[in-house]
């Protein structure tokens, strides 16, 4: 395998993390993250390396925290470079409110979103949407439902690709995916979905938050969900396409999950026409949520709605096309972010006006009773990983080890000891996303500053979650 | 009932389950699956859902098999708990199975929903005989 490798593989870890990685590597090698990137290394059209970031853990095909850039012209599109949930992502609002605004209604609030938020297995959401006004939707992304009255302008503006993906087809997505999202626009999903009410803890770098809207004890939103099921289906579709069309080529993949075709072919031009029609499903889902968000605030607590802001909007199961300096010279590639966010510098023109001095925030999400970040890209990071940063801290049980030393009703009384609350769809959820079963963040934040790829802005605290 | 088998995956899930011919670990893979998202044997086999599919292997058709039925809980609005399947080998590169599955409308209080299934993986996968017991590995995006 090694010897097949085009370019090297970088990985971005501090020393605990890198040492559990070599230990997974010299045993079961299918479930090795670091035999996830010397599998990517090895694709058509790779350039400069196969990265990783310190919340690596085992994906498919990809690693989690994985990044992969094509050449536009001669490269691959992977579909275990986006995986089944496409532009899953988190989208960070703000509000007007304190801590001693929300504390005596966090009980209030936390009750309304889980009563107006539908959450987990089986439920569905409120809008009811034809096949037409789907494809619509798959076209539009949020900037469709805002058009419809689910949220103001203001959200679009803060929204990476201001909430809607060029090149969407909707005639690229299977009926089956169309059918099977018609009733779950606006839903959380489950697994390590999530809603949180947070608090503003600490601002770490105050003229970046003065930019984003952000101070110390300032309540805050975030909302943790993707594509749903038509993002899953246009996932399990393609596995099946590309794998034909590997073939078809003459591609030798390591691994199923790395299904692969040519940018330039057929195969590869209606994936990535699906691939923006998922992103734009999962961006009028957290568009419908934060809507929701919002009239619950307005309601609970008489807070208008222009005052609860989109900060940003960020996805991190993603592949875009993205001018990027190598060796010199620009040059148009396709990157393949899984699990992983863009984290860009200042001065990029993908980024909102408003932060153009210091880049987009990069919004990293926690689990249950842990910080969630608010970091910034860096000049640094644009050339190290073409622009990449972390999304989360990444797993360290297993979901059948968390449940076995986790039992949900005692992860809810816990937390709630420590001052947050948790309205849970499901206790074995709770179990198996129970903090200890999750790196350390702040480890993974500190890593990612050490190695000059992001600068931590703000540190966010739960005060109450909203689970599937 | 055969028994679940948990297998150790950091950031998903992934099961092993045994049966005494192919179309017996077709349908213990089914349970595993459901078993992933419900309390299984507590699904009330009130009503069918018949499925006829093809693939050029066994792994593909089980990866077939399976992403069917996490779609049809969504399209059907049921939740499935019993499973019958009948797998040939057509020619060489070709395998089809006929299923059929019976299941009831999700009910949180009975049903305990856990995980939502986004997609059936090619990780690890395996569809193979060994000595007289078939055995299946899966792992599911959650």
């Amino acid at each position: 395998m090694r010897g097949r490798m085009r370019v090297p593989g970088i990985v971005f870890a501090d020393r605990e993390s890198m040492d559990g990685l070599l230990a997974d590597d010299a045993g079961e090698t299918q479930w090795s993250a670091l035999q996830q990137v010397r599998n990517v290394a090895t694709l058509p059209g790779i350039v400069t390396a196969s990265l990783a970031l310190p919340d690596i853990h085992p994906g498919y095909g990809f690693p989690i925290g994985g990044v992969g850039a094509f050449d536009a012209e001669q490269g691959v599109v992977v579909v275990g470079g986006v995986g089944f949930d496409i532009n899953c992502g988190v989208r960070l609002m703000s509000t007007p409110l304190s801590r001693a605004d929300i504390e005596p209604a966090v009980e209030a609030v936390g009750r309304e979103l889980y009563r107006k938020v539908p959450a987990g297995l089986g439920t569905e959401g409120e809008l009811r949407l034809s096949m037409e006004e789907l494809d619509e939707l798959l076209r539009e992304g949020a900037r469709g439902l805002v058009s419809r009255g689910y949220g103001l302008d203001d959200d679009l503006e803060h929204c990476e690709e201001n909430g809607r993906m060029d090149g969407a087809d909707p005639d690229a997505v299977s009926d089956r995916a169309k059918q099977r999202q018609l009733r779950q626009v606006g839903t959380l999903g489950s697994g390590n979905h999530y809603l949180e009410l947070q608090i503003v803890e600490d601002v770490l770098d105050s003229a970046a938050a003065a930019a984003y809207g952000l101070h110390t004890d300032q309540v805050a939103v975030s909302i943790h969900t993707g594509s749903r099921a038509l993002g899953h289906q246009i996932g399990q579709d393609y596995l099946a396409v590309m794998s034909r069309a590997a073939h078809r080529f003459g591609f030798e993949t390591v691994e199923r999950e790395l299904a692969c075709a040519p940018i330039e072919s057929e195969e590869g031009r209606r994936y990535l026409a699906a691939v923006a029609c998922g992103a734009n499903c999962a961006f009028a889902n957290r568009q419908a949520i934060g809507h929701r968000t919002r009239q619950v605030l307005t309601s609970v607590l008489g807070v208008k709605p222009s005052e609860i802001r989109t900060v940003y909007d960020i996805g991190h199961n993603n592949v875009k096309f993205e001018m990027h300096r190598v060796d010199g010279v620009e040059r148009r590639l396709l990157i393949h972010r899984k699990g992983s966010t863009r984290a860009f510098g200042p001065g990029r023109p993908e980024s909102p006006e408003a932060y153009q001095r210091f880049g987009h925030p990069i919004l990293v999400g926690g689990t249950m009773g842990t910080s969630s970040y608010v970091l910034r890209g860096t000049t640094e990071g644009m050339a190290k990983t073409f622009g990449s940063g972390v999304h989360g801290a990444g797993r360290a049980l297993s979901r059948k080890k968390a449940a076995k030393k986790y039992w949900g009703e005692t992860v809810i009384s816990d937390l709630a000891a420590r001052g947050i609350r948790i309205w849970a769809h499901s206790p074995r959820g709770v179990a198996e996303e129970a903090p200890g079963a999750y790196k350390d963040i702040e480890r993974v934040v500190r890593a990612a500053t050490a190695a000059g790829i992001s600068r931590p802005v703000a540190r966010l605290r739960p005060l109450a979650v909203i689970k599937g | 009932m055969a028994p679940i088998e948990w297998l150790d995956h950091v950031a998903d899930i992934g099961f092993r389950v045994v049966g005494s011919s192919v179309d017996d670990v077709f349908e213990q893979a089914a349970r595993g699956l459901f078993a992933t998202m419900v309390d299984v044997d507590a699904v009330q086999p009130m009503t069918a859902h018949r499925t006829e599919l093809s693939a050029a292997s066994l792994e593909d058709l089980m990866v077939n098999w399976l992403s069917d039925l996490v779609a049809q809980k969504e399209l059907t609005g049921l939740v499935f708990g019993r499973f019958r399947a009948h797998v040939e080998e057509e020619t060489a590169k070709r395998f089809r199975v006929v299923g059929d599955a019976w299941g009831e409308p999700i009910e949180a209080r009975r049903h305990h929903p856990r995980n939502e299934v986004k997609g059936i993986s090619y990780l690890g996968l395996k569809v193979e005989l060994r000595g007289d017991r078939w055995r299946a590995q899966v792992i599911v995006d959650v």
